[in-house]
Order: structure tokens, then C-alpha cells, then sequence
């Protein structure tokens, strides 16, 4: 219709033939189809604002979820998880004597004893360790926001890594606390899952970026991806350096590694390579590791079921290796030249509950030199996460995170010696209430907070610490 | 409103409202709004527009065409194929037929199959040609997933047959002086079973079975899942990745030569090179004491031939380890692996035509291809589906190439001097 002598009049004079028309509104249709099968233009950006738009309404969904469920949120508080849980000495002559620094509940770390009595408590949520933190525009409430790795300094300082549930990126940074959960430093980047304090005090992490270009020669990682670097920081929490993972593969015989199958889990996320471990070769046991150099990094790439070694001068994998190992966590360089790792989903059949297991590699032959699987008594699993610590006598301590909520020490035969655990996991709706454990000697403390965690202790377990402390030698959490 | 305006505005109406259906056709799609039908028909029109459909016509798809891309540096000597339609065939290096082996399945063993549709899908798969210009052959179904060894044979230059045994052997053999080393399936024993929980039964593990060349009798036998028991690579048989039917099921066996002995410190003459694929694993095996002395899992996935390369390094046929960025889409590749340090020394990801057979995986002839290291340090590359035959510098330049109509399982190159003095006096 068109307007003329004033009133609507049928139009006599279209612009555009009717049949013209329907034909491009027909083909406009189809085209829409067909740019979704063939990913043409502009179906890409379209998609992209969708997984946006998709992202925000799980997290926000997510949140209210627990937020509105106060029972939910009480049973992630540390203390409610302390008071449900169990220590079982298996084997008091076994094992490793020391107090066990746990990560625990949301935003929460402490040392124990090896009864589980505690010694000392850090408290510092997230809101409260970051007013307005810059690098996390839409923070998730603290009961979604938890210490996901956490390393204590001999004076009783502690480092922590932030994660949040239901978020990506799910790295909330780091921040170095004092023995009374006091900010020290902040590091205001998405540092997530693992970090290593080298000798040096230097501290390496991983961060997440949203990365919007593309590769060319990698035209399966599609944009924008979540890119993984390793971070190095000062002691004091100045960033250093910066390695991107995904560039340290490119133009190197390991290249193809990033066309073999990725899993299948984080692709909606681009995640291609998930990174979830990071340590230093440190000068002490480099001579063990022929293939390495001292100051080269290993590193886990879950998606990838990969680990590598990156020299940090060229930026550049200087070897990698795709072994029996799958979903794998915690990749560690170990004093005898052996690589640890906690294989999560490598150990498939024949069981009918899941397994994982821990194994001990020579990275030379690929040789499993050592490995725990668990029993048809110790059930061992966990899907994702987990981490593990070879001791000083041979015992290897180990998280099962997702799954199993229990940390455990066991002999070199497998013999359980330790077990701290859950009463009734049933009773708590929470993912991840434990996320790391490292045995740690009494020595490694300075005297002032070793005296503090120590008066906790009745007099007679006093006395019998400080024994064992003398007899057990000083410990490195990372040899 | 002035004419003008209104055509603009009817203009600018029929651009939103074509834009507005474009954003439909995009949620419809994204969604999976449009009918499935509606939506197939579309798709599979496009599809034959732009690629000729995704089921291809094998006859027009593939002409056979042979390319000498660089003379000076193929190595000479007569190329040796198996094919998909029962023939070991001999070609010249401009891809001209100079020898022709056939021999059915049906007429070794002729009550195997009571019917037609049977024997038309048992195929020659792998290939050896003797001194003497007797020919070993392998035959497969090409229709079954598992258990698709059918047999071996020894035939003469007119195919007659000299010996056949009768075993489920299959995949790519090797020959060593008098004895030929291959895979066969075999069932899991009850006593494997009882010492290995992991087991259920009924499933197949293949063993390294010793042939005497001469008689084609049993010589030795090499259990494949004993040989990972009690060794440090124990724990790769509890890293299963494959379906639960084919429990061991390897692709390759290749014996150490003395010549290249040398070039792996590590191994002596004389071990044995497995392609274990349902493990994603290669292995060494020390035929002495029936163990792997070496194993290792690497970029590879659901691998197919491995050798030892002239280079030190050892060359595998990777199948489905490229990832070409869609679900179920892989492409295969060659990986040169440092057993010296675990490391990729290389990669190759050649460029191929479509498959001959698509996405049709009824047909095991999908992961198959075949590495031969070459006299001249060349090496030849089958690439089973794709019917595709490519020498390859150290470098990875193709040097010749060789188009069929029909799946490659395996290509020798067989010296000029050889060849002719077997062609000619026999």
C-alpha cells in the first residue's frame, strides 16, 4: 500500500517483482541453512555471540542454583567439611611423618596432623581477597570460588590459585596470603590449576586468555579459544614472562600433536589444550634427565592427553609424549629422572567401577617404572583433577578430587598407610571439596610459626613431632 | 512521501525481511528447527553439486593414472600392488601392467563359502614376491570388522598353488630369509583369562605366528598378550582403547634386518616390529623370549603398518591421528618416531583425492596403508582407501605417484635386475 491523495492507495509500481522477491527470501532462508552445514559467513560470528549468550545463561543458571540453596552453600564451608571428615593412620610405622597442607572447601586451606587434628586455618574468599578484581569482570559468588592450588611458605605464608565453578575462564588469579590470611600480593591475570615455586623463589603458572585470532595452520582450532600460557612471576608476584603453550608446538617436530584427536569434553569452550600442570627442572636433578635441561618445564595437556617439555629460552616444545596415559593431571619431574603423573581415565577395562591410576614413567623408554591402581578394598578414581606427591621415603601421597574426596598415602608395594576422608560424601552436594594436599616435614617451618602450629598440639604429640621431625630430615614439597 | 522514498524504503524493507529470514534459516539450522527430510534433500543436493556426493561412483571418481613427478630420484625397480578385486599386479614405473597373480579364494579352499556374495569380498590384502617368483599371499574379508583373516597362500608364477595354510592370518607379513612372520587371530585361552581379570571372553588377541617359507608350516608362535605380561609395558594392555571384541589386534610385523641394525643401538637383529592398533601402541619384541623389550603410544591413532626406517627412526602409518577439525573426520598421515627419546622426528600429511570408499565403515579397507622403506632411502606410501600410491623423498617429496580405481593395500618395489631376471627366466 502506498500512501497518496490522502489515503492508502494499492501499490502499482512495486520495486521489486513479487516473484523476485519470495525467490530471495527463499534463497535468504536456505542460505541461513546452509551457512550453518558449511560454516559460510556470517554464521561464524552469529555462532560465536550464541555460545555467548549460551555461557551466560549456564553460569547465571548455575549460580542461582546454589546461591538459592542454603544447605548447599553451608556444606562448602571448610569447617562443615572438617567436622565430617576422618583421618585413619593404616599404618603409623609407613608413614611419612609431617603435617598435611590441604586445600579445602571454598576459599579455605589448612595444615593438619597426620590424626587430622588441625594446626593452622587460612580463610580468604575470593570477594574478600579481590574488592573489584580487573581481570574477572562478573566474579561468582564466594561458595562457587575455591583454592585450587595452594603452596605454604616456612613462615607460614601461603600462595594460592583461585578456581570458580561454572565459569570460563575459571582461573580467578592468584594471591600470596599471610600465616593470619592477610593479601601479601595479588596477581590479577586468570591463573589457574597448578603453580611451581622454583628454587629461585621464581613462580611459574598457568593463565588462560581469550585468544580471537586464528592459526592458519591450525584451522581446527577454531577462534575465539581459550589459550593457555605458562606465566613467571617474581617473588614478589611481578609477571616476568609470558609462554604461549600453543605457538611452542608450532614449527616443531611435535606439531602434530595438535591434529591428533582432541577429547571431546571442552570443545564448546575451545579448550584445545587444557593445561593443567606446570613444574621447573631444577638444577639439582637435571643431570638425571638426559633428554632435558635444568630450567626447562613440563607440562600436562589434558585435552591433548599429552605431556611436554618446553625449553623457556626458544619458547619451544623440545619433547612431548602421548603415552597409555589419558585425561591426565599433575605431571612432575621426579629426583630419580622419572616423570609422575596421575593418569585419570588411562585405566580402562576390566573393572567394573572406573579406575585411574598413578604412574611413575621413564620419560627415555616409556617404561612404567611404577604404579598405583588402587584394590578391590581401595576403590581409586577420580574423573577429573587429582594430584599426587612422591615423598622423601618413597610413599606417594594422593588427591582424588572429583570422585573419590579422600586423600591417601600409599607405599611403594600399594600398601595404604594414610587416609584422610569424607564421612558421608552423600551429605555433601559440592564438587571438589578437596582439591590439593602436600605432606610437608616440620622442619621446613621456620621456628616462630612451627612453635604456633605446634602449641596446638597436646604436650605428649608435641614431644613426638619434634622427634619425628629430627628423624625424618627436612623435606622439599617439590624435589 | 516522494517516489524515490518509497522505493527506498521498500528497498530497505525487503533487504530487513530477507535479513530477518537469513537469521532464521541460521537458528533453524543451528537448531535443528528445520525438518530432517527437508533439511537432508538440501543438504545432499549441495553436496552433489559441490563435491559429486558423498557415496562415489568408483568407477568415474579415480581414473588410474600413473605421475613420475621427479625421474632422477624414483627408485628403479617394478611396483608390486594388491588390490581389492584379487590380483597381486606388477607395474612398470610409467604405471603400464607387466605381471598379473590371481587366484579366488574359492579355489583354495572351495567349500568355504556356499554362496557368490561370499567369495566376491575375500581379496588379496598383503603380498610377498620370493627369489624363485613364487608369491605369498594374504587374503582378507573385506567385510568383516573382526576376524577378517581368511588365509595364506604360496603360489606359482601362474598362480598355481604351491602350499596354503589355513590360519586366520591377515594384515602386512614379513618374510626373513626362510621364514615368514605374521599375525593371526586367535581366541583368548580360559588359562589368559583366569590370569588376567581385565579379560571377559570371548575375545581375540592376535599372535606373531613363524611360517617355514618352504613348506608353510608352524615353525613358532608368539603370543601377543603374553609378550606385555610381566614386562615394564604390562600396564599398556590396561590402557585399551579399542572395542572390547578385538582385545589384541595388531596391523604389521616387521623383522630387524641386519642393514639397518645398526641405525637402532637399542634392538638387535632380528626383533620383531608390531603395529598393535587396538592399543594405539607400537612394540618391539625380542622373538627369543616371546616379550616386548620396547613399547610406546605417541600422536598415532588406530595405526596401521610401522617400519624401521633407514633413518633410525621408526616410520608408522598413522590412520586416524590426524584430526581434520570435524567430528569422526580424520585424515591419515606418516609420523617418524625417535624410539631413542620418544620424540616425533617428522611428519607427512600427504594430499589425496576423495576416498573410494566414504563413510561406509562396514568396509575394513579404511585404516589400511602401507610403508615401505625403499633401496634409495625413499619410501613408498600406500593409502589403502584413497587407491593411492606415492614415493616420498626423506624429505617428503613425492617423487612418483599412482592413481587406481581400487583400494591399495599394500606396494613393494621390487629391483629392475631382479624382477628381470625372474620375469624372464621362469
Amino acid at each position: 500500500m502506498a500512501w497518496r491523495g490522502g489515503k492508502y492507495m494499492p501499490r502499482t509500481d512495486h520495486p521489486i517483482n513479487t516473484k523476485i522477491a519470495l525467490a530471495l527470501a527463499l534463497a535468504a532462508f536456505s542460505y541461513g541453512v546452509l551457512s550453518v552445514r558449511y560454516r559460510w559467513p556470517p554464521y561464524p560470528e552469529v555462532l560465536k555471540a550464541i555460545q555467548a549468550l549460551e555461557a551466560r545463561e549456564v553460569k547465571a543458571a548455575e549460580t542461582r542454583k546454589v546461591m538459592r540453596n542454603k544447605s548447599l552453600i553451608k556444606s562448602r564451608d571448610q569447617k562443615n567439611i572438617v567436622k565430617n571428615t576422618k583421618t585413619k593412620v593404616i599404618d603409623a610405622e609407613g608413614v611419612f611423618q609431617g603435617a598435611t597442607l590441604i586445600a579445602i572447601g571454598t576459599g579455605a586451606a589448612m595444615l593438619v596432623d597426620i590424626e587430622g587434628q588441625v594446626l593452622h586455618r587460612w580463610n580468604l574468599p575470593f570477594s574478600k581477597a579481590w574488592g573489584y578484581p580487573p581481570h574477572v569482570p562478573d566474579p561468582n559468588p564466594d561458595p562457587m570460588v575455591r583454592f585450587i592450588d595452594a603452596e605454604v611458605f616456612p613462615n607460614g605464608d601461603l600462595l594460592v590459585i583461585y578456581h570458580a565453578d561454572q565459569d570460563t575462564p575459571y582461573g580467578y588469579g592468584m594471591v600470596k596470603m599471610n600465616k593470619n590470611s592477610e593479601v601479601i600480593w595479588k596477581y590479577a591475570r586468570n591463573a589457574h590449576h597448578d603453580m611451581h615455586i622454583a628454587a629461585d623463589g621464581h613462580v611459574y603458572t598457568l593463565v588462560h586468555s581469550y585468544q580471537k585470532h586464528a592459526y592458519d595452520e591450525l584451522g581446527h582450532f577454531r577462534s575465539p579459544m581459550l589459550a593457555d600460557a605458562i606465566a613467571v612471576l617474581s617473588a614478589d608476584g611481578q609477571p616476568l614472562d609470558e609462554i604461549p603453550l600453543t605457538e611452542a608446538f608450532l614449527d616443531t617436530p611435535y606439531e602434530p600433536l595438535l591434529f591428533s584427536q582432541i577429547t571431546e569434553l571442552d570443545k564448546k569452550k575451545n579448550d584445545y589444550l587444557h593445561a593443567n600442570s606446570v613444574m621447573r627442572l631444577e638444577e639439582n636433578i637435571a643431570d638425571k634427565f638426559p633428554l632435558f635441561e635444568a630450567g626447562q618445564l613440563l607440562v600436562s595437556l589434558r585435552n591433548l592427553h599429552t605431556i611436554a617439555v618446553i625449553d623457556p629460552g626458544t619458547r619451544k616444545v623440545v619433547w612431548a609424549a602421548r603415552g597409555m596415559w589419558k585425561m591426565q593431571h599433575d605431571a612432575q619431574f621426579l629426583p630419580n629422572g622419572h616423570i609422575l603423573l596421575f593418569d585419570n581415565q588411562g585405566f580402562e577395562v576390566g573393572h567394573k567401577k572406573p579406575r585411574s591410576r598413578l604412574l611413575e614413567i621413564d620419560p627415555l623408554t616409556q617404561k612404567v617404572m611404577w604404579a598405583y591402581t588402587g584394590s578391590t578394598l581401595e576403590n581409586f578414581y577420580t574423573q577429573y583433577h587429582g594430584n599426587l606427591q612422591r615423598l622423601p621415603n618413597g610413599n606417594t601421597l594422593s588427591v582424588e578430587t572429583a570422585d573419590g574426596n579422600k586423600i591417601i598415602e600409599v607405599t611403594e608395594a600399594g600398601n595404604p598407610v594414610w587416609r584422610f576422608s569424607l564421612r558421608t560424601r552423600s551429605e555433601f552436594k559440592t564438587p571438589n571439596p578437596i582439591n590439593k594436599a602436600t605432606r610437608i616435614s616440620y622442619d621446613f617451618f621456620d621456628a616462630p610459626f612451627r612453635e604456633q602450629i605446634m602449641s596446638s598440639l597436646p604436650a605428649k604429640k608435641q614431644q613426638e613431632t619434634a622427634s619425628d621431625s629430627l628423624e625424618s630430615g627436612v623435606t622439599e614439597k617439590r624435589l | 512521501m516522494s517516489p524515490l522514498q518509497e522505493r527506498v524504503c521498500g528497498v530497505l524493507w525487503w533487504v530487513s525481511v530477507c535479513f530477518l529470514l537469513l537469521m532464521a534459516g541460521i537458528m533453524a539450522g543451528h537448531h535443528g528447527w528445520v525438518a530432517a527430510k527437508a533439511y537432508d534433500v538440501v543438504i545432499a543436493f549441495s553436496s552433489q553439486l559441490l563435491h559429486g556426493g558423498d557415496n562415489i561412483d568408483v568407477e568415474k571418481r579415480v581414473p588410474p593414472a600413473t605421475m613420475q613427478l621427479d625421474p632422477g630420484r624414483i627408485s628403479p625397480g617394478v611396483t608390486l600392488l594388491t588390490t581389492l578385486d584379487n590380483r597381486v599386479v606388477a607395474l612398470d614405473a610409467a604405471g603400464g601392467e607387466l605381471y598379473r597373480w590371481q587366484l579366488p579364494f574359492q579355489a583354495v579352499w572351495p567349500h568355504y563359502f556356499p554362496d557368490e556374495l561370499g567369495k566376491s569380498f575375500v581379496h588379496f590384502a598383503s603380498a610377498h614376491l620370493l627369489p624363485d617368483a613364487s608369491l605369498i599371499g594374504v587374503y582378507h574379508d573385506a567385510r568383516q570388522l573382526q576376524n577378517y583373516g581368511m588365509g595364506m597362500v604360496k603360489i606359482d608364477k601362474q598362480s598355481a598353488v604351491l602350499w596354503s595354510y589355513k590360519g586366520r592370518v591377515h594384515d602386512h607379513f614379513d618374510v626373513s630369509g626362510d621364514r615368514i612372520y605374521a599375525l593371526e587371530h586367535q581366541s583368548v585361552s580360559s588359562e589368559q583369562a583366569q590370569k588376567l581379570a581385565l579379560l571377559s571372553p570371548p575375545q581375540l588377541a592376535d599372535t606373531i605366528v613363524v611360517l617355514s617359507a618352504g613348506t608353510g608350516k608352524i615353525l613358532d608362535m608368539i603370543d601377543l598378550l603374553d609378550s606385555f605380561t610381566a614386562t615394564p609395558y604390562e600396564h599398556m594392555l590396561y590402557s585399551h582403547n579399542s572395542g572390547k571384541k578385538k582385545f589384541i589386534t595388531a596391523t604389521s610385523v616387521e623383522v630387524l634386518p641386519s642393514a639397518l641394525s645398526m641405525a637402532f643401538p637399542q634392538f638387535e637383529e632380528g626383533f620383531l616390529l608390531v603395529s598393535v592398533k587396538s592399543l594405539n601402541c607400537i612394540a618391539v619384541i625380542d622373538p627369543l623370549i616371546g616379550k616386548v623389550v620396547w613399547a610406546a603410544r605417541g600422536a598415532f591413532t588406530k595405526q596401521d603398518k610401522a617400519i624401521f626406517g633407514a633413518d633410525g627412526n621408526i616410520w608408522v602409518y598413522d590412520s586416524q591421528g590426524y584430526y581434520a577439525g570435524k567430528r569422526n573426520n580424520t585424515l591419515p598421515r606418516i609420523l617418524r618416531v625417535n624410539p631413542l627419546t620418544q620424540g616425533l622426528a617428522g611428519s607427512y600429511v600427504p594430499s589425496l583425492p576423495p576416498k573410494l570408499f566414504g563413510v561406509d565403515k562396514s568396509n575394513n579397507s579404511m585404516d589400511k596403508g602401507d610403508i615401505r622403506q625403499l633401496d634409495n632411502g625413499n619410501v613408498l606410501i600406500a593409502m589403502g582407501a584413497y587407491g593411492t600410491v606415492l614415493e616420498v623423498t626423506p624429505a617428503f617429496d613425492v617423487v612418483w605417484k599412482h592413481y587406481r580405481d581400487q583400494p591399495v593395500f599394500e606396494a613393494h618395489r621390487i629391483d629392475g635386475m631382479a624382477w628381470g631376471e625372474v620375469y624372464a627366466t621362469h
